[in-house]
């Protein structure tokens, strides 16, 4: 007797043994297969593609939750540096502005004595 | 995509055996009667739109996932179990048992003179099975009892084609020397077989 013979034999008494389970054992299969058929009745027969894709990338996210949460505090990293430094070079930008408008106060521009010395000291 | 009368033909078809396979890796029919019900309602909800012929494959993947879930959920509680109630012992692996041992000290108390009988050979195989290392047993499984390829079993147990012929083939020498010592020679097995 090879290898597959003997496996063979063994298959075919397990197959006897699946005859003589215990009727509650049966019973509970059965109304195990039961409630999955009606499960699958329940499923709408038709699903938008919209819907299915949505599922589907819920599906894949949850089977791959531990890669998918390492993805996602990467990109929320990520998303926040680059924020930080945008933010950091735009405030950067804005206070050289300030700083070159705040040379002279608006009210030096709204005196009309201010003209007329700002026209003195430039013949001069 | 499989009506509901071909889910429920299928699952006719595969709910005892599906069993029967984890009341082997789970030694708990009610665990067993969980695991099966789980899988049957997750292969209802997940794949409704999977052609009928693709089932066997998804039910058997199914199966063994739950299954290790439920191995996985074991463990921790076991763990918090054995740390709470003692210290001192220390539970190896499933893998590093070895059958032959569990088997011989479990089967001191038959007699196995009278062990040809059909049923009573049965228990012995089952005994066996059970105490075989659970990659064996699920290839084993697989391949003869779900009569499974070499590629399909390996994509079910998410391993190599090579593993899976290592595994089956471990399997089988490891129960024939199991059933040898329990007195039922190949000649015996191979009649026992051959007769249904």
């Amino acid at each position: 007797m090879n290898e597959k013979e003997t496996a063979k034999a063994i298959v075919s008494l397990l197959d006897e043994s699946t005859s003589r389970l215990d009727q509650n054992i049966t019973a509970r299969l059965a109304k195990a297969r039961e409630q999955a058929v009606s499960r699958l009745a329940q499923k709408p027969s038709f699903v938008s593609g919209k819907a299915n894709l949505v599922a589907s990338f819920m599906d894949y996210m949850y089977h791959h939750r531990a890669v998918s949460s390492a993805a996602l505090a990467f990109s929320a990293l990520l998303v926040a540096f680059v924020t930080t430094q945008q933010f950091n070079h735009e405030a950067e930008g804005q206070g050289d502005a300030f700083l070159l408008a705040s040379e002279l106060p608006p009210e030096a521009f709204l005196d009309t004595e201010f003209q007329t010395w700002l026209e003195e000291s430039s013949q001069r | 995509m499989a009506t509901a009368q071909e889910l429920s033909d299928f699952l006719t078809q595969v709910e005892r055996r599906a069993f029967k396979q984890t009341v082997y890796a789970v030694r708990d029919d009610h665990a067993a009667l969980d695991i099966v019900q789980d899988a049957m309602l997750k292969l209802a909800e997940k794949y409704p739109d999977r052609p009928v012929s693709e089932y066997p494959m998804l039910f058997q993947r199914i199966l063994q996932n739950t299954m290790r879930d439920f191995w996985r959920r074991q463990k921790t509680r076991n763990l918090w179990t054995t740390l709470f109630s003692s210290f001192g012992s220390n539970d190896d692996d499933d893998d590093d048992r070895d059958p032959l041992e569990i088997l011989s000290s479990e089967d001191t108390q038959d007699t196995p003179d009278t062990q040809v009988e059909r049923s009573q050979t049965i228990a012995i195989i089952e005994n066996a099975l059970q105490a075989l290392p659970a990659r064996q047993r699920e290839a084993f499984v697989l391949r003869y009892w779900e009569d499974m390829d070499v590629a399909e079993t390996a994509a079910a147990m998410g391993c190599s084609q090579g593993s899976v012929k290592t595994h089956c083939s471990r399997a089988v020498r490891a129960l024939a020397v199991i059933l040898e010592k329990n007195g039922i020679s190949k000649e015996v097995l191979g009649k026992s077989g051959v007769e249904r």
